[in-house]
């Protein structure tokens, strides 16, 4: 059994994973595979952790979020991992933190929604320098995935010997014929923005950092339990305009027992919310405390 | 498979049935069985067993009946194998077997397809050199590769040169980063980088062995000649028949009294002569790497990094009752710092020396014998996780992946700004 390397990939790529591999023999590796073919089971990231929540009443249990400029990472830890389930709590919020973990992923029953999180494997405080080497080395990662899916669009049968040929490297050429496999449509140009908007928040940073005397750059400004914000003017409006949203449906489904994650994306979906942005509203109405998960998957207003 | 061949296999079984059995079988009937077992694709030679079996032949038969396999066609989990091939080598070796210390054979075949090592059980009735036929062998597999084994039942018998096509004995034309394990012997030109004489013993017998490193403009590669072929640094040799043995995964090229080596006019530059870089993942895809520059992010500071006992006696590290071999001894101490380095691509361990250790944490051993053990292993992840680290040095491969044997190893702080522009430019090309 090789040692599985760790991938580089930004949460939003990630979390937008709907297919997930399980090994049929024992001890065989699992993985989640994204819409640009990254094949994760082991993924390394560095972000800002924004809150480490108890889940359970023995602390034996926490949940954590680490954001990047384009998402963000869900940690759960639990009673196998004593010594991590307790380092994660000792950490400040918010700080920079590098991140080796498993990825894992989850399945509600009905429903065909998919959440990717991760169990952190090491967690190491860092500087906000090592956070921009890191958004730039996954940009030209992500890049070069791009580039993969774009060519294999072109292909009449998508193999990864046909990748391979044609220079890709063994890891994203199979990685990209496995999602080509599983995926109806592989869209790209929502991740090409993607790339331009993390670049352009490293040069803000940078800018910013010249001029402030502060050492940690722009993001750690915005607080505790908020994201990083992105460099755009109406972002904070969008959000409110999201959030109003995204309680609104909550408020008129959730009875007694919640509503599921998948229905909420399901009805918000519907008043012009993509996923994404409907798991980065939930992910911070819940920092907000107006909403919980009593179950995971299942919402409930607070 | 055509109908010709079909029936022709047909016709091979049907003539080993007794008389009786084949009377109630005709030719057709026994084709069309073995189609069926082809049809979901069961080798030829499996399928025909299989039928001979079914009709009654007791298919353990004597060994002229088998057909000879190629080496590089040899599958695993093979019973009744039988080869002809010229020995390249052949070395007793002492193992440990439920704590007895026993001697088995292990070597090296080739024939006109390539090479393959070979372990025996008992010692074979074969020499160095030998043209022998091999019957009843078996093969297993041992982490991927096949592995050729000689039991009891394996039947040895000399044979003359020509039982082998005379390709087998013309070395390859290569260069050096189309050297395998597997190529057996080699023509080349290179460039002797170093040559260091050594004395060992043989059998108690005194033998002088040269050994270093040749190169080309593809590459390095370490090399052991086992005759004096008064080579020099730095000159430029055209070697012929050189044989290629690997040592813990990693290929070398060996000279013996076989190989002719030759000085050539032509010489090779040594600035034309590549430390090549590499990504990760093409070191785990394969076997061991001499001389490669690679670099990646430190994602794991391991168990076992800081300041650890070394055993006087063996160099070992201590554990907790002392050495496995030596028992309570004062242990030595010593500072290593073992991590995970990925890029990305693929990951590689590598244990870094009290040297490297003391530069990229910016502290002496002595230092960090004063600090605790919790504090000396957040000076570790502070120095190096998430950084990038770029080494030279040599990779291994094993079980678990690679380890990365690194000559020199530096911490590489990037600068963001420039690499902006960079990441930039390369995202143009997605317009």
């Amino acid at each position: 059994m090789k040692r599985e390397h760790a991938w580089r990939v930004f949460a939003m790529e990630y979390n937008d994973a709907m297919v997930s591999l399980k090994g049929e023999e024992k001890m065989a590796p699992s993985y989640v595979v994204t819409p640009l073919g990254s094949k994760v089971n082991r993924l390394f990231f560095v972000g800002v952790l924004t809150d480490v929540e108890v889940m359970s009443e023995d602390g034996s249990f926490v949940r954590a979020h680490v954001s990047d400029p384009t998402g963000v990472f869900t940690l759960f830890s639990g009673q196998y991992q004593p010594e991590m389930t307790e380092k994660l709590q000792s950490f400040d919020v918010p700080s920079f933190v590098a991140v080796t973990g498993k990825s894992r992923s989850y399945q509600p029953e009905d429903g065909d929604a998919m959440y990717a999180s991760v169990r952190p494997e090491q967690i190491v405080e860092v500087t906000a320098s090592l956070r921009d080497q890191w958004i730039l080395e996954t940009i030209i990662h992500t890049k070069d995935r791009i580039d993969a899916v774009k060519e294999a669009s072109s292909m009449d049968t998508v193999t990864a010997d046909a990748l391979l040929n044609v220079g890709f490297y063994k890891p994203i050429a199979e990685g990209v014929s496995i999602a080509f496999d599983h995926y109806d449509r592989l869209l790209v140009e929502k991740y090409v923005q993607m790339l331009q908007d993390a670049v352009d928040y490293v040069s803000m940073g940078e800018q910013a950092e010249a001029t402030t005397t502060k050492l940690e750059g722009s993001s750690s400004e915005s607080g505790a339990g908020t994201e990083p914000k992105m460099p755009t003017t109406t972002v904070d409006e969008q959000d409110e305009e999201a959030e109003e949203i995204v309680m609104n449906v909550i408020k008129s489904q959730e009875g007694d027992d919640g509503i599921s994650w998948d229905e909420i994306t399901k009805k918000c979906e519907k008043e012009g919310l993509d996923d994404v942005r409907v798991d980065e509203t939930l992910n911070s109405l819940m920092d907000k405390g107006l909403i919980y998960e009593p179950v995971l998957g299942t919402i409930k207003t607070t | 498979m055509t109908n010709e061949n079909l029936n022709q296999h047909a016709q091979d079984i049907l003539s080993r049935l007794d008389d009786q059995k084949k009377k109630a079988i005709s030719a057709q009937e026994v084709a069309e069985e073995l189609e069926k077992f082809l049809d979901y694709g069961v080798p030829v030679k499996q399928a025909k067993q299989t039928l001979l079996k079914k009709f009654g032949v007791n298919t353990s038969v004597p060994p002229g009946s088998v057909e000879r396999t190629l080496l590089a066609d040899l599958q695993p989990n093979t019973r009744n194998v039988k080869l002809v091939a010229q020995v390249v080598s052949i070395n007793p070796k002492e193992i440990m077997v439920k704590g007895q210390p026993r001697t088995i054979f292990s070597g090296l075949l080739r024939d006109e397809s390539g090479t393959l090592p070979f372990t025996a059980w008992d010692k074979p009735a074969m020499n160095e050199g030998d043209i022998v036929e091999i019957a009843n062998a078996y093969t297993r597999e041992w982490r991927g590769k096949v592995q050729l084994n000689f039991g009891n039942q394996v039947m040895i018998e000399q044979k003359e040169k020509d039982a082998l096509p005379k390709e087998t004995f013309e070395p390859k034309k290569v260069t050096i980063n189309e050297i395998t394990p597997l190529v057996g012997t080699v023509e080349m030109s290179a460039k002797v980088l170093s040559v260091e004489e050594k004395e060992i013993m043989v059998d108690e017998d005194k033998k002088t062995m040269f050994t270093g490193i040749l190169g080309d403009s593809t590459g390095k590669i370490p090399f052991t000649a086992w005759e004096d072929f008064k080579l020099s640094k730095e000159s430029t040799v055209h070697i012929k028949g050189g044989y290629v043995k690997s040592f813990r995964g990693m290929p070398q090229v060996n000279l013996d009294e076989n190989a002719e080596v030759k000085k050539q006019k032509k010489q090779i530059k040594e600035s034309d002569i590549p430390t090549r870089s590499l990504h990760l993942f093409e070191l785990n895809n394969k076997q061991g790497m001499y001389d490669v520059s690679v670099s990646g992010r430190v994602i794991e500071i391991q168990q076992g990094s800081g300041i650890i006992l070394r055993c006087p006696e063996c160099n070992q590290v201590l554990r907790e009752d002392g050495c496995r071999v030596h028992g309570k001894v004062d242990g030595i101490p010593d500072l290593r710092i073992k991590c995970v380095v990925d890029d990305g691509t693929g990951s590689v361990k590598t244990i870094m020396n009290k040297d490297q250790a003391e530069r990229v944490i910016g502290k002496t051993m002595d230092e960090c014998k004063q600090m605790n053990p919790e504090e000396l292993h957040s000076l570790l992840n502070e120095s190096l996780f998430a950084r990038v680290v770029s080494m030279k040095g040599n990779s291994l491969q094993d079980f678990y992946g690679s380890t990365f044997l690194a000559d020199t190893i530096e911490v590489v702080d990037e600068d963001v700004k420039s690499k902006v522009d960079h990441v930039r430019s390369l995202l143009e090309e997605l317009e």
